[in-house]
């Protein structure tokens, strides 16, 4: 991780937005060998287990993280920018036939055959665990515009590629039908709106040096976190069951 | 059938948004149509708005046309507030706000992306010239 000398004046609204597009530069989740490798059905049924259990386990905390910025905001429209995207995650009203928790742990369980208590008593990873502190320690000590823009652009506006990936070749080479890889397919589309709401909060209010260089350190810090992640479903496998 | 929502789409408002298909892709393509029907009525969802109306159209008319691509269902697709929604995969072509009066032209929309698929399989470019010189 490098950390970036502060500038002594603000970025412009158009080379902040530079700045942290190029900073998510060969570092996107489409980025790594792995996404490519489902993609083409070279991945094992194991490594794509694994990725199924380690998302469920992502997934699963992206409510607590949400509202613990909603908590800390002052801003009654940025709340219910955020209120919205909580309803998307956490409940079957919008963006999805469940919560995205209970999406993603439909997934692992129909791929991989395991129970819900197995894919809940999963031993987690030092990684995934380091990646989950992580988010919260965002969610509770960053400025809340900040905390924002690490889920909104250093995570979600790459997802619906991601997603993509996975499911074209989930579909393609696993025999994965549609409705049992909603988790991924929900987001093919519907992230987009939560991206372009991040990126336009942070160009909106980071318009100090200070704030511009936190949020680009962000975007460097999450994804490296997800490049473990993405390295960690290469390298590991679960036993599939079924 | 169910009793009919009154948001039910019926006139003919489908908006389509066609995107390529992807480059050495052999397999047969998937169209997604979502046909969830949410408890809450006060919320958008696919299923309350004609969509299993629709399935039962749209299946008959695949198989009659006898269009080579599997259809699937799913409870959702992601995008409850333009539905009722269908996607091909994978050139991630949506069809959105769907109405039943739609579905003979959503028919001839996917045998046009089919046949572009088709041409892309045979090296052609779409004006039927061959995009090899040789």
């Amino acid at each position: 991780m490098a950390l970036t000398q502060v500038q002594p004046e603000a970025m412009s609204r158009e080379d902040f937005l530079k700045a942290m597009v190029s900073r998510l530069d060969g570092k996107r989740h489409a980025d790594y060998p792995f996404l490519k490798a489902v993609r083409t059905g070279a991945a094992t049924r194991g490594q794509i287990g694994f990725l199924g259990v380690a998302f469920y386990h992502f997934t699963k905390v992206t409510p607590q993280v949400l509202s613990t910025i909603h908590s800390r905001c002052d801003d009654r429209r940025i709340r219910r920018r955020i209120m919205d995207t909580l309803i998307d995650e956490d409940t079957e009203l919008r963006c999805g036939s469940k919560g995205h928790d209970a999406l993603a742990m439909d997934f692992a369980t129909r791929f991989t055959g395991w129970t819900e208590g197995e894919v809940e008593n999963f031993d987690r990873p030092r990684w995934l665990k380091d990646m989950v502190d992580y988010r919260f320690k965002v969610a509770r000590e960053m400025p809340v515009v900040i905390a924002l823009g690490n889920s909104g652009i250093a995570s979600e506006s790459h997802a619906p590629e991601m997603c993509r990936l996975i499911s074209d070749g989930l579909r393609e080479h696993y025999g994965v039908k549609d409705e049992d890889q909603e988790s991924w397919i929900v987001h093919i589309e519907g992230d987009e709106d939560h991206s372009e709401t991040a990126f336009k909060v942070v160009l909106d209010n980071c318009k100090t040096p200070e704030l511009q260089q936190m949020m680009l350190w962000c975007i460097d810090e999450y994804t490296r976190h997800w490049g473990n992640f993405w390295r960690a479903c290469e390298s590991g496998a679960v036993p599939i069951k079924k | 059938m169910g009793t009919r929502h009154p948001r039910v789409r019926r006139a003919g408002r489908m908006k389509a948004t066609l995107r390529p298909w992807p480059e050495g892709f052999a397999a047969r393509p998937t169209l997604t149509l979502c046909v969830n029907v949410r408890n809450e009525e006060f919320m958008p969802s696919c299923g309350r708005r004609g969509s299993l109306e629709i399935r039962e159209r749209l299946e008959a008319a695949l198989l009659e046309r006898r269009v080579e691509v599997d259809f699937q269902t799913i409870k959702c697709l992601g995008l409850c507030n333009k539905g009722p929604n269908a996607r091909l995969a994978p050139s991630n072509s949506w069809f959105t706000a769907i109405g039943l009066s739609d579905v003979t032209s959503l028919v001839e929309l996917i045998e046009a992306e089919l046949a572009k698929l088709d041409v892309s399989r045979k090296g052609e470019v779409p004006n039927g010239t061959h995009t090899s010189s040789t």
